[in-house]
């Protein structure tokens, strides 16, 4: 449940952007904090290795401003895609209200990204949510990738691997190019925060 | 964009706060530095693997490397030249898991080069094909060369191991005319056949020497195994 302080009429929403690891979590986060950085005027927080890779989470926090006269402010987290970090995960996720699942497109990614979204639902469970009723946009990333020659998986193949049960908004995307980058964050946006009015009801 | 069917209808106000604030034609265009679509690494992993390689060879390090390439040889199974740089690489690799340590010099320097010719020429979409074989011929001949100079210190090695091996004979020949005691052969001092005990004691000496060299031969052996 999203932070909610009636007296400052304020509400924090999590929204967290899982997935495989150099699935372009970050890569996300990167663009929106170049492309909006005059607008949303705040610094992006990451902890990366030697290698370029998340090794914490990174931490993109903004303000969308008054709605429905509540001050809502986002915060954007990703958390490191490898598998020996899952007690990071797991961290990240308390307290989410929203979820980017950013699936790597490439062919040899296929397994991993089936991995990661049952990892996901593991991790939710522990915290007594479910991926089927959370707020959650799906993301098919790095489709630029095939200009290059690289072996893609069909949309119809990652929407039957990792969307024909949860049947949530999807789109094809390019983390590094701002394809789709944007219409996937009004989307979890707009869901989380309408899911949150729900609640509040 | 695919749409469930029952996706939550957004409050109006909403929807505009967010076109004004994520407006992308009106907002500033993201830096030209290193994050375009041309600049994307698909060898940053393999990148990262030899450099670790560099730093400490570990099981892990190795396995990695190993499994990282044979993930670009799926992703590059169109492009003949990139295949033979991974083809290559994953043969030094496959030569420093076995070797570690004790892998010729060279092994890393020729990795790091035939992985830098590699880069460029992923990297350089516009090369022409006679340009990259060209690059990978010359890679292609250093790996040779290194093969060559790998079985040459092999054979070395060999040889010198060999050569510890076998005795010197330092003793001088009379020493090893032993009489024939059984038969109560014993030849006449006189002949000169039955050394003298200066002869003897020179010929002990000579044999401590001859200990004393194997043995140092030995400890130098027994270093380079450690």
């Amino acid at each position: 449940m999203a932070f909610v302080n009636l007296k400052e009429k304020e509400i924090q929403v999590k929204i967290v952007y899982y997935g495989p690891g150099r699935g372009g979590k970050t890569s996300n986060l990167e663009y929106i904090h170049r492309k909006f950085a005059n607008r949303i005027n705040t610094e992006m927080v990451t902890v990366k290795t030697h290698g370029d890779r998340t090794l914490f989470f990174d931490f993109l926090p903004f303000d969308i401003g008054v709605i429905n006269n509540f001050n809502v402010k986002i915060q954007l987290y990703t958390v490191p895609g490898q598998i020996k970090y899952n007690a990071t995960r797991k961290l990240v996720l308390r307290g989410v209200d929203g979820i980017v699942f950013v699936a790597d497109a490439m062919v040899l990614r296929r397994e991993k990204n089936i991995l990661s979204l049952k990892n996901l639902q593991e991790n939710l469970s522990e915290y007594e949510k479910s991926i089927f009723k959370i707020p959650l946009v799906m993301q098919y990333n790095k489709i630029d990738l095939k200009e290059q020659g690289i072996p893609l998986l069909p949309m119809a193949t990652l929407e039957r691997d990792l969307n024909s049960k949860l049947k949530k908004t999807s789109f094809a995307s390019s983390a590094v190019l701002g394809t789709n980058v944007i219409e996937t964050l009004k989307r979890i946006i707009s869901l989380t925060v309408t899911s949150i009015k729900k609640d509040l009801k | 964009m695919v749409e469930p069917n029952d996706a939550d209808n957004l409050t109006p106000e909403l929807e505009g706060r967010l076109d004004d604030l994520f407006d992308e034609h009106n907002a500033s265009l993201p830096d030209n530095g290193d994050r375009d679509g041309s600049k994307f690494y698909p060898l940053a992993e393999l990148k990262n693997l030899i450099l670790s390689i560099d730093w400490e060879i570990t099981d892990e390090v190795l396995e990695k490397l190993l499994q990282q390439i044979q993930d670009l040889n799926m992703t590059y199974g169109h492009d003949k030249t990139v295949l033979s740089f991974l083809q290559i690489l994953d043969a030094l690799g496959g030569y420093i898991k076995k070797n570690r340590a004790k892998a010729h010099p060279k092994t890393f320097k020729t990795l790091n080069s035939v992985f830098a010719s590699l880069d460029k020429v992923v990297l350089s979409k516009d090369m022409a094909e006679t340009e990259k074989k060209k690059i990978l011929s010359t890679e292609m001949n250093q790996y040779n060369e290194l093969r060559i100079q790998i079985a040459q210190s092999k054979a070395e090695k060999k040889k010198n191991k060999l050569k510890s091996q076998e005795p010197e004979i330092t003793a001088p020949e009379s020493f090893f005319q032993t009489p024939n005691a059984a038969k109560g052969d014993f030849p006449n001092t006189e002949q000169g056949l039955v050394p003298s005990t200066e002869a003897l004691a020179k010929a002990v000496e000579e044999i401590k020497q001859y200990i004393h060299a194997e043995i140092e031969a030995l400890k130098t052996e027994i270093k380079s195994l450690l």
